[in-house]
């Protein structure tokens, strides 16, 4: 360091100023200068109003705070500039929000020979108004066509669901159209049945024709309570709540018949979960149910056992029945399908043959999925597996 | 009196001005200028009744920024963030979760909060579309109207005491 005295390297920091205010007439618009303790010693240019001198430079350059680190680092890299583009000194507390801020490159120096950091702010290219406002139009531009994309894509998921239930709704009137003619036709036969017994009674005991007919009457009317339930079973309309799993289970294997034979063993850990209760409730019901309609009649066994993972539920119900042949696997979610019974066959009791499509539905209709393990020529019974997210979003 | 730097990030057009000019000026103009590179905001705040004031320096980011904010000048030496999202914008949720989870990882144990900004867009009785992957992340968030002010200064308020909290 040259040994000169305070007064002297004073002198010539004010020469500078000449030098400086033709920097600010080329687009610096101040210079700034602090000691090692980065505190102002002296500012020149027209922005430099409000810097005082004795101040932290922090405090005259909000944009510095948090920087003082790398100012200091400067000293060990001579040469070295830290460059803060691009920013406005606008908009201090109490200040005047009007009109448009002036945006400056600020760029800090060590100045080694004067032991002084340097900092230099320049007029920000975009500080320019008309290029100003193209950068804005470009962007705002650019905002628009993503909000139209956004929209685009919003169209295409809308369109997708809409497919999705236009193929619902073909298959439901294909259901409609040929599964609920069936117990029709029964009641059209029994009826012809019941008239030809009144009128020879050799025919057969009219009041048996009669029960028939009426059993039909009420599978007719299952069938189309179910349908009911499967058209509502994935609609959003119900809330999303909390449900302790382990009290639902409970109440669900507790409010099913079953002959006195079949046994229902719960196992596993059933935790809390956020979800729609009702097709929640709906398709362990009916897996249940399904397991204890299909176990063996005089020593029944039906498992239902959970496996939580972070995300997921996994409960797989599980019965020592006559299982299901890999060909019928996909058939059996189908609605109204009982596996191996003519439409005359059905019976009530039996169920409509709805209960694992209702189980289906609910599953797809939350994320979820069930599946169906069964190889009657190599072990006993079937094992569905429900996958039912832990959580469902409230918006859902 | 002490000063501290908050960053406002998020996506384009989110309302990250509208925040800052609300918190500091406590007016909204309805029309929409991009930011071009950085505003510096100052607004004197009171962490609680028996803390000293201090003063925010809050940064005002342009959004197209995005991830390359964490590479710049301009990040370095900050306390805090709020990442700011548009709550009618999925894409940008999106975003202000992938900029919460960065700004986590580069600068970590710094006060952290996604802000779901123009609730006051949602139609009457529609709950906000708070993303999944928020939820599950335990980030803290706030839903804000720079529009209305609805929670525009309690953010900060939270952001001030978490701070001092946190002895940063």
């Amino acid at each position: 360091m040259p040994d000169v005295s305070q007064d002297e390297r004073w002198t010539e920091l004010k020469s500078m100023t000449a030098a400086s205010e033709l920097f600010a007439a080329r687009g610096a618009v101040a210079f700034i200068w602090a000691n090692r303790d980065l505190d102002v010693i002296d500012a020149v240019g027209p922005l430099t109003g409000e810097v005082v001198v004795g101040t932290a430079l922090t405090l005259a350059l909000p944009a510095l705070f948090g920087l003082e680190t790398d100012i200091q680092g400067l000293r060990e890299t001579p040469g070295a500039t830290l460059d803060v583009p691009n920013t406005s000194l606008r908009a201090l507390q109490g200040g005047d929000d009007a009109g448009e801020a002036p945006r400056v490159d600020i760029t800090v120096v060590w100045d080694e020979q004067n032991e002084l950091f340097t900092i230099l702010l320049v007029r920000a290219l975009s500080w320019q108004p008309l290029q100003r406002e193209l950068e804005r139009n470009v962007r705002a531009r650019r905002l628009a066509e993503s909000m139209l994309l956004e929209q685009a894509e919003d169209m295409r998921e809308t369109n997708a669901a809409l497919a999705r239930l236009n193929q619902e709704l073909g298959e439901l009137v294909h259901v409609i159209s040929h599964d609920l003619k069936a117990p029709m036709r029964a009641m059209r036969y029994f009826a012809d049945d019941l008239e030809q017994s009144l009128r020879d009674p050799a025919t057969g005991e009219p009041r048996a024709h009669l029960a028939r007919l009426k059993a039909q009457s009420r599978r007719m009317t299952a069938m189309l309570t179910d349908l009911v339930a499967f058209a509502k079973v994935d609609r959003k309309s119900d809330a999303v709540t909390a449900v302790d799993t382990n009290v639902l289970i409970e109440e669900v294997v507790a409010s099913l018949p079953r002959l006195a034979s079949t046994t229902v063993h719960v196992s596993g850990a059933w935790p809390r979960i956020t979800t729609l209760t009702v097709p929640f409730d709906l398709a362990l019901r009916n897996l249940i149910e399904n397991a204890i309609r299909y176990a063996k009649i005089d020593d029944g066994r039906v498992t239902v056992d959970c496996k939580p993972t972070p995300d997921w539920l996994s409960i797989t119900v599980s019965d020592n029945g006559p299982g299901i042949p890999r060909e019928h696997h996909a058939a059996v979610f189908q609605p109204f399908t009982q596996l191996g019974k003519s439409d005359a066959e059905c019976d009530l009791s039996e169920g409509t043959g709805m209960g694992l499509a209702l189980v289906k539905r609910a599953a797809e209709g939350v994320g979820g999925k069930v599946t169906l393990t069964s190889n009657p020529d190599r072990t006993v019974g079937a094992t569905f597996r429900l996958a039912w997210p832990r959580q469902i979003a409230a918006d859902f | 009196m002490t000063i501290r730097k908050i960053m406002l990030l998020g996506d384009v057009g989110v309302g990250k001005t509208s925040i800052a000019n609300r918190l500091v000026f406590n007016r909204f103009g309805g029309d929409y200028k991009a930011t071009v590179g950085s505003d510096i905001y100052q607004y004197e705040v009171i962490p609680s009744p028996i803390e000293e004031p201090f003063l925010f320096n809050v940064w005002d980011t342009d959004g197209n920024f995005g991830e390359a904010l964490f590479r710049s000048v301009y990040i370095r030496g900050s306390n805090a963030a709020l990442v700011v999202g548009d709550v009618k914008r999925r894409r940008s949720l999106e975003t202000m979760i992938e900029l919460a989870r960065t700004f986590e990882t580069e600068l970590p144990g710094r006060y952290l909060c996604c802000v779901l900004n123009k609730i006051d867009l949602l139609d009457e009785g529609e709950e906000p579309s708070v993303p999944d992957a928020l939820v599950t992340s335990g980030l803290p968030y706030k839903l804000t109207s720079a529009a209305s002010g609805a929670n525009i200064v309690d953010v900060f308020q939270e952001a001030a005491a978490a701070i001092v909290r946190r002895g940063q």
